[in-house]
């Protein structure tokens, strides 16, 4: 592969990396994702975003910043806004999360939503970037003409190149493009009122563009390194672990997501009902189909700031917890039940407005059965997920930062009553973005893995105890929405 | 100087209280730890009351004692005056199908017009059925039923095994009245209800007059004088109100280990509706109270879960702005009376990540805590009883965080009496009467609380969390 520094524009962070030929981490760095709060909800500060990764390439010993010969940028999908040619803004890059443009999708009736999943792979919903678009132009006030629909992957390259363009990653989650055809869809975008010219050429992870004079000099590189916008995160991680069809990414950060890769999109109703997300993977010609949980990792700070404990004491309750479970010393009797739905549930009802739900709580109830508790629901939350795909996983491959929490993962194996093949290696995504942006492939091996086995007696405990939640989980399901 | 005692035998303590006569000003007091069980040996009640006598430093220059107590919980004493079996407690939900049973079988409705209680597990009947269908041997030897102030008014008469003079089992209208086989309307026993619900009839203790005397303290008792008056004694709740000066107008919500709303009526009241059971008072009055088995205990809970203090937990809840950004707690931890829900446990809803904050869930404790009170007003309004101000006590009335957020909660000025034990207080005042023929005139300072906008979107919150829950009140009563 060639020296490649990552950027990786997460949630809660965007963590940078410089990559030696041979694949390894030479230097990283991570800083909380710079946002901010407008009228109508959370944008990026862009000035920050773009100095956080200035001054890190600058800071990158010199000797080191010679080497570099790709800059790989990643990120959430679904964010954007309209840049204009000389790559000012038109309207303020908005967070995923963030539904200012619901409006423009709320009337489309039944069939309309049936043609767009058709179309685009997607379930209507305000989170992609079609709505948000409509919302920018109309925001715009006349002021967008030239301006193009940029997610913030793709803004980072075009301040570093001067050059805009779109990954089919990212643009299959804009629900604009057409899937099966990779092409921006003109009827789609009529329906809310758009032309496809808001849209910028689809240029591929692996066709980079060379960084602009102006940024060689200010980042202190050498004129011909160039830029690839590498993909959708979770996507982008699929490359990173080698995953072949069949196999089930799990890829773990603020949220967690479950990939698939196929030869075909599944476009069908079922499909459609289950709020599944058909895009395009980073590299090659397969399809995937997705599905988020937006409360994954969220779930530590949610219970790091309730319960009013640091990052390690948390960390050594859940190191305690699992040594509990392995010992069969947790009396799941006890335990309550959480539905840690702390930003909106999941698929199928995908709903923004879903809050969390923990019942079940004695007046004996202890903060660690909270944890407990939380970890449980989320593995739960996980097996409702996968269920929704039409799918057999033949193998679990688990990436991120719940590769180092052993009570989730075996939890999880438990409840699967499979194993699950998890990464040793941490910076799996950045990695991919690196083998994308030197057209280069990785294996599974690369990630060093190690396998969590479930346990026979464990399994049928954590199962039956799933099944006597049932009906209540059901229940707590239709309270949070 | 002459002295009273107060005893005040709770859920989790007893505690004793050696008044001055000529003011109600405290002496001294002694306390001693209850078990934490559910169904507990009757013999630690009076161990407790001898070892809180003791740290009293002993009775002998008191000149007159009275009981009060935990109400409900029955003693059950074969023949010769021995405990027959353990007792369950008020609040052990173990009785819920036994209620379940006696409503079905008479009719929610017939109880509450023979005895003004919608049947709630509490009630000393739903005991008796519990008594004759988990230990039918023990139901078969039981000859009499006291509640635990009649027992220990009893023992300090000296009365027990080896000299059980049953006949010399009394106790007041108010213990009556939580009995659930009392009229309201005769002041008399219904003994067909005992016996309906025991399958045989059972000694009561005699019902005396609010001023009577029970009689005199027995011989050879640790730390008791022989011969002093022993007062007619009562439930814990109007011993309260008797040391409140209770008038009408005044309801007293009480957070102690349960939640209590009481307010004064010159007539018992029959609540259809399932919430307000018609007690009696200590004067001769009525005493329509509603209660929730969860209360001050949601506070230990909520510091426990937060890793702080109580003040601490007050602070934060403080911090937070009314409704807690949404987050909603029903504080159901233990099962609920009031709604009628033994097997619910507490949920916490509309947790996200940015409203899952301590201020937010301390002030969501508090919150929770309190709507299930407030709702309780509503109650005795729909009784006719119509409060005109809000007397709060019990360990909880400290909390700052209490104190606020209740008058954002209620439409009632908010007074706050001096700290005292106000149960023994109350016991104290039997006692004084004992020796008198009539209650003291001891001064209660009240504290009235700064108003408060109404802020009635935590109220609203609750009741959407209750109907989320499927907990809608009174869905489900006595079922």
């Amino acid at each position: 592969m060639l020296p490649t520094v990552t950027v990786d524009i997460g949630t809660t962070s965007v963590k940078l990396c410089l990559f030696s030929a041979e694949g390894e981490p030479l230097d990283s760095a991570r800083h909380p994702t710079p946002t901010l709060k407008d009228e109508w909800g959370d944008v990026y500060d862009l000035g920050a975003l773009t100095g956080v990764v200035l001054r890190y390439v600058q800071d990158l010993e010199p000797g080191l910043r010679a080497t570099v010969k790709r800059l790989a940028i990643t990120g959430v999908g679904e964010s954007g806004g309209l840049v204009r040619e000389d790559l000012s803004l038109a309207s303020p890059m908005i967070l995923w999360h963030d539904h200012r443009g619901a409006d423009h999708i709320a009337s489309l009736s039944e069939a309309g939503r049936r043609r767009v999943y058709e179309v685009t792979g997607l379930p209507v919903n305000a989170n992609y970037g079609l709505s948000k678009a409509a919302w920018a132009v109309e925001h715009a006030d006349g002021a967008a003409d030239g301006a193009q629909w940029l997610n913030v992957a793709e803004y980072l390259a075009a301040w570093m190149t001067g050059r805009r363009w779109s990954e089919p990653s990212l643009a299959s989650r804009t629900m604009a493009l057409d899937l099966r055809r990779g092409a921006w869809s003109a009827e789609v975008c009529g329906l809310v009122g758009l032309d496809t010219s808001l849209f910028p050429e689809l240029r591929p992870a692996s066709e980079g563009s060379t960084i602009s004079p102006g940024f060689a000099t200010d980042a202190g590189l050498a004129p011909d390194v160039r830029v690839h916008v590498a993909g959708h995160d979770h996507m982008v991680g699929a490359v990173g672990a080698g995953t072949g069809r069949g196999e089930l990414l799990n890829s773990t950060g603020t949220t967690e997501g479950l990939l698939f890769l196929r030869a075909a999109p599944s476009l069908d109703v079922d499909a459609e009902k289950s709020k599944l997300a058909n895009g395009l993977a980073c590299a090659g010609e397969d399809f995937t189909l997705f599905a988020s949980i937006p409360t994954g990792g969220a779930a530590f700070a949610a219970l790091q700031g309730m319960l009013g404990l640091t990052a390690d004491r948390l960390a050594a309750c859940i190191d305690q917890l699992h040594e509990r479970y392995l010992l069969g010393q947790i009396d799941l009797t006890r335990i309550p039940l959480v539905l840690p739905q702390f930003r909106g549930s999941p698929p199928p009802t995908k709903h923004a407005s879903a809050r969390g739900v923990i019942s079940g709580i004695g007046t004996d109830t202890s903060m660690e059965d909270i944890v407990f508790g939380c970890f449980a629901g989320m593995v739960l939350q996980f097996r409702d997920v996968l269920e929704l795909f039409p799918v057999d996983a033949k193998a679990v491959k688990v990436i991120g930062p719940a590769s180092r929490n052993e009570l989730w993962l075996q939890l999880k194996a438990d409840l699967l009553g499979a194993p699950l093949s998890v990464s040793h290696f941490p910076e799996v995504v950045s990695r991919g973005a690196q083998a994308l942006a030197s057209q280069a492939r990785l294996d599974w091996e690369a990630c060093r893995p190690r396998e969590v086995p479930a346990d026979d007696r464990r399994a049928d405990d954590l199962n039956q105890w799933a099944a006597e939640m049932r009906p209540q989980w059901d229940s707590l399901k239709s309270v949070a929405g | 100087m002459t002295l009273v005692a107060g005893i005040d035998s709770s859920t989790q303590t007893c505690k004793v209280t050696v008044r001055d006569l000529a003011t109600g000003v405290p002496v001294r007091e002694g306390k001693a730890s209850h078990p934490p069980q559910t169904v507990v040996d009757p013999e630690a009640w009076w161990d407790a009351l001898l070892t809180a006598v003791r740290r009293a430093g002993g009775l002998d220059d008191v000149a007159a004692l009275s009981v009060s107590g935990q109400q409900h919980t029955p003693i059950f004493l074969g023949p010769d005056g021995e405990v027959v079996c353990d007792s369950p407690l008020w609040n052990d939900t173990g009785s819920h199908p036994h209620m379940v049973a006696l409503n079905d079988e008479l009719g929610r409705d017939e109880w509450i017009r023979r005895t003004g209680l919608p049947l709630t597990l509490s009630d000393t009947v739903t005991k008796l059925r519990w008594l004759r269908d988990e230990r039918p041997d023990s139901a078969r030897r039981t000859a009499a039923v006291a509640i635990v102030h009649d027992w220990l008014t009893w023992r300090l008469m000296g009365f027990g095994p080896g000299n059980a003079d049953l006949d010399e089992l009394v106790t007041d209208r108010s213990e009556a009245s939580g009995t659930g086989y009392w009229s309201g309307e005769t002041g008399e026993y219904c003994p067909d209800l005992v016996e309906h619900a025991l399958g045989h009839g059972a000694h009561l203790p005699r019902i005396l007059k609010p001023l009577e005397r029970a009689g005199v303290t027995g011989p050879g008792i640790p730390g008791v004088p022989e011969g002093i008056p022993v007062g007619v004694g009562s439930g814990d709740n109007a011993a309260a109100a008797l040391a409140l000066g209770l008038a009408e107008g005044d309801a007293v919500l009480s957070l102690g280990t349960s939640g209590v709303v009481y307010a004064r009526s010159a007539r018992p009241v029959h609540d259809y509706a399932g919430y307000v059971c018609s007690y009696a008072d200590a004067t001769g009055d009525h005493l329509p109270i509603v209660a929730t088995l969860n209360a001050a205990r949601n506070l230990d809970l909520g510091a426990a879960l937060l890793g702080c203090t109580h003040a601490e937990l007050s602070e934060l809840a403080l911090q937070a702005p009314p409704g807690a950004d949404g987050l909603t707690l029903l504080p159901y931890f233990e099962g609920e009376r009031t709604p009628d829900l033994p097997r619910a446990r507490g949920s916490l809803l509309e947790a996200s990540l940015s409203n899952f904050t301590r201020p937010n869930f301390a002030r969501a404790v508090v919150e929770g805590t309190l709507a299930s009170q407030v709702a309780m007003l509503d109650a005795l309004r729909a009784c006719d009883v119509r409060p005109g101000r809000l007397i709060l006590i019990g360990g909880a009335a400290q909390s700052p965080a209490i104190r606020q957020i209740l008058t954002q909660m209620v439409e009632l000025p908010v007074a706050v009496p001096d700290l005292d034990e106000y149960v023994t207080k109350g016991a104290a005042m039997q006692a004084a009467s004992a020796l008198t023929g009539a209650f003291p005139d001891w001064p209660v300072e009240m504290i009235d609380l700064p108003s408060a906008p109404l802020e009635a979107r935590i109220a609203r919150q609750h009741e959407a969390g209750k109907a989320a829950m499927g907990y809608q009140e009174g869905a489900s009563a006595g079922r």
